[in-house]
């Protein structure tokens, strides 16, 4: 309970007395039932809270027990293998259950509908289902990581991952794909609350700066995410089956899954950093009390950004064997990304 | 810090409770300085972009006077051969103030060759034929780096460039066992895999003879046209269905599996060598 201290609350307390009696999300229902049956958009983005925790914990342990072997240029700590796992459980778990998810499932699921005046987001049980997906994926690839881990680094690079490594690719693969559904169905949830929930008279160009940066982020996500999945899907089924995808032996092309996968992890890339700036949008205008400076021009940059970053692909591939004139197409599309990233931190 | 922390004192100072100094927000919003620093930063980048773009096309074009080392990646180790045959692993011995231009590839995962003394760097791709060339001006040994994470021991697949003199590089090369020239190696092959067997004037096989064929369009049977270089000759080598010259029937088995990356190598040198003869040679 609030003490006398505050003024505010005090003169709230004197005003409306009965704000103080009201439940909130967190003391309406009380229980494990009550948290893992919820349908309620704050409850959820906090299960994501603990779960992304959980997995940057793990992530961060395999890093620092790198930087420990890394004191000695010999091996000390851990072997060749060993190492080539860690690095590959870090990047896996540190891109795909902690950065992507970090931000629009915690603090999205949490203060987007409130941000536009909403009880809920869209579809609140594909929410709760939402991160049920995730928790099931991050289990598989703990799985693999328990029954020995990966070695193929968190690119997966062909073909090194469905010929050569000895690791347990497909489980991981199958991991990251069923977490990817969780970040289609999440961007999807948020692109129809923002188009179809938004208090009366809060129009587009009203948005919060946050809610911008979350609606180019779930546009990235719903489109991005399944070309990962193709991919991953791809890898195993050469893995598993021997049929040529990209291995050159058996009629593929090694490029070809360096093409998909980075249509995908570039856009991957504006998924982690432009909820951060929508974040760095709200609080600095909140504690320097000023409204943003050029509002319309950092909502429409966000948009520019999700946009071009999925034409920017190639700018991962200047040394793997792609022509010279594809490198220079990419080259220029990354230079005029950086201007609408210019104008967002400027 | 300076940045940051002067900043911080002379806000603080200014801004102190009670200052009489001016707290009104300012405008929030020019269309003149948005669209100033976002037509600016345009006209930059694509400046860069040329700079950049002019480099890239320098670095790409190989010059024509340039001294060729084959070089076969593996699992974990770099496979060099010079054109007069010596071979080494993991060392490349180069001679100062000449032109180097490698022509690499894997035969299992991918690689990238990196010394990052030269700036230079290429991914080395099974199944394709990449890349680079740099020209030494210093003696002296110089790292060489795997760029691109190929397995378990990935971070042990270094090696050196060592820059000579030219008159300690000539001894270096007759030193040991040198062998036969890569060219020699490939005629050998051509005539003990069969391949003479048919591309030949007097065979009784309907095959397309190769002299003066290498950098020549060759018209195929489907209607296209490609240029017979590197990467055409090794996919006839390995998957003679793929592209058949016009005129000829899809009678050539595939040599993939019988022949290693470095003999396939070899052989193109050798079709190369012929390539440069006029036609009518035999």
């Amino acid at each position: 309970m609030p003490e006398s201290g505050s003024r505010s609350a005090t003169e709230l307390l004197v005003e409306r007395p009965g704000e103080f009696a009201r439940q909130n999300y967190l003391s309406v229902h009380h229980g494990v039932r009550s948290w893992l049956l919820t349908k309620d958009h704050k409850r959820i983005g906090l299960l994501y809270l603990f779960t992304i925790l959980i997995f940057f914990l793990i992530a961060s342990v395999a890093a620092a027990l790198m930087r420990i072997e890394l004191v000695t240029p010999q091996p000390k700590l851990v072997t060749s293998e060993t190492y080539n796992k860690l690095f590959t459980i870090h990047g896996v778990l540190m891109v795909w259950f902690f950065l992507i998810p970090s931000i629009p499932t915690v603090l999205g699921n949490f203060i987007l509908p409130m941000m536009i005046g909403a009880r809920d987001v869209a579809f609140p049980k594909l929410n709760l289902m939402s991160w049920y997906i995730f928790v099931a994926g991050g289990a598989l690839a703990l799985w693999s990581l328990v029954h020995g881990g990966v070695d193929t680094g968190w690119t997966f690079y062909t073909p090194y991952s469905t010929t050569y490594a000895n690791t347990h690719v497909i489980s991981m693969a199958a991991g990251v794909f069923v977490a990817g559904f969780s970040t289609i169905i999440t961007g999807m949830n948020f692109m129809v609350t923002t188009h179809k929930m938004r208090a009366p008279g809060l129009t587009w160009f009203r948005l919060p700066l946050f809610v911008w940066s979350l609606y180019a982020t779930s546009l990235i996500m719903v489109l991005a995410t399944p070309v990962l999945a193709i991919t991953l899907a791809l890898i195993s089924v050469e893995r598993f089956w021997g049929v040529g995808i990209f291995d050159p032996k058996l009629g593929g092309d090694p490029v070809l899954f360096q093409h998909l996968f980075w249509f995908y992890s570039h856009p991957a890339v504006y998924i982690m950093i432009l909820p951060g700036m929508g974040v760095i949008s709200e609080l600095i205008t909140c504690f320097s009390r000023k409204p943003i400076y050029g509002y319309a021009w950092v909502g429409s940059a966000s948009m520019a950004i999700a946009v071009l970053g999925f034409l920017v692909w190639g700018h991962h591939m200047f040394v793997s064997s792609q022509s010279v004139y594809a490198g220079m197409v990419f080259s220029i599309l990354s230079f005029l990304v950086a201007v609408p990233s210019g104008i967002i931190r400027a | 810090m300076v940045v940051i922390f002067l900043p911080i004192i002379f806000f603080s100072v200014k801004y102190r409770h009670g200052s009489p100094a001016d707290r009104s927000n300012p405008r929030s919003g020019s269309l003149w300085i948005e669209s100033g620093w976002t037509i600016g930063p345009i006209f930059l980048s694509l400046g860069l972009f040329a700079w950049g773009a002019l480099t890239y096309f320098r670095i790409e074009r190989r010059p024509s006077n340039a001294i060729e080392v084959q070089v076969v990646g593996k699992q974990w180790m770099w496979k060099l051969q010079h054109a007069e045959g010596k071979r080494e692993i993991n060392e490349l011995h180069i001679p100062v103030n000449t032109t180097m231009a490698m022509t690499m590839t894997s035969q299992d995962v991918i690689h990238s060759f990196f010394i990052p003394a030269f700036r230079v760097k290429q991914d080395v791709v099974p199944g394709k034929y990449t890349g680079i060339w740099f020209k030494p001006t210093r003696t002296g040994d110089y790292h060489i780096f795997c760029a691109q994470y190929c397995g378990t021991q990935h971070s042990r697949m270094i090696g050196r460039v060592v820059v000579m003199e030219p008159a300690a590089y000539e001894r270096w090369l007759k030193s040991g066992q040198s062998g036969e020239s890569i060219v020699l190696t490939g005629e050998r092959l051509f005539r003990d895999r069969g391949c003479s067997g048919c591309h030949a004037q007097n065979s009784q096989f309907h095959a397309p003879l190769l002299q003066g064929l290498y950098r020549k369009p060759v018209p195929l049977s489907d209607g296209t046209i490609v240029t017979a270089d590197d990467q055409y000759l090794r996919d006839s080598i390995l998957q003679p269905g793929k592209q058949i010259s016009a005129g000829y029937d899809n009678i050539m088995p595939s040599f993939a599996g019988h022949l290693s990356e470095e003999e396939i190598m070899q052989l193109i040198a050798y079709l190369k060598y012929i390539g440069s003869q006029p036609p009518s040679s035999q």
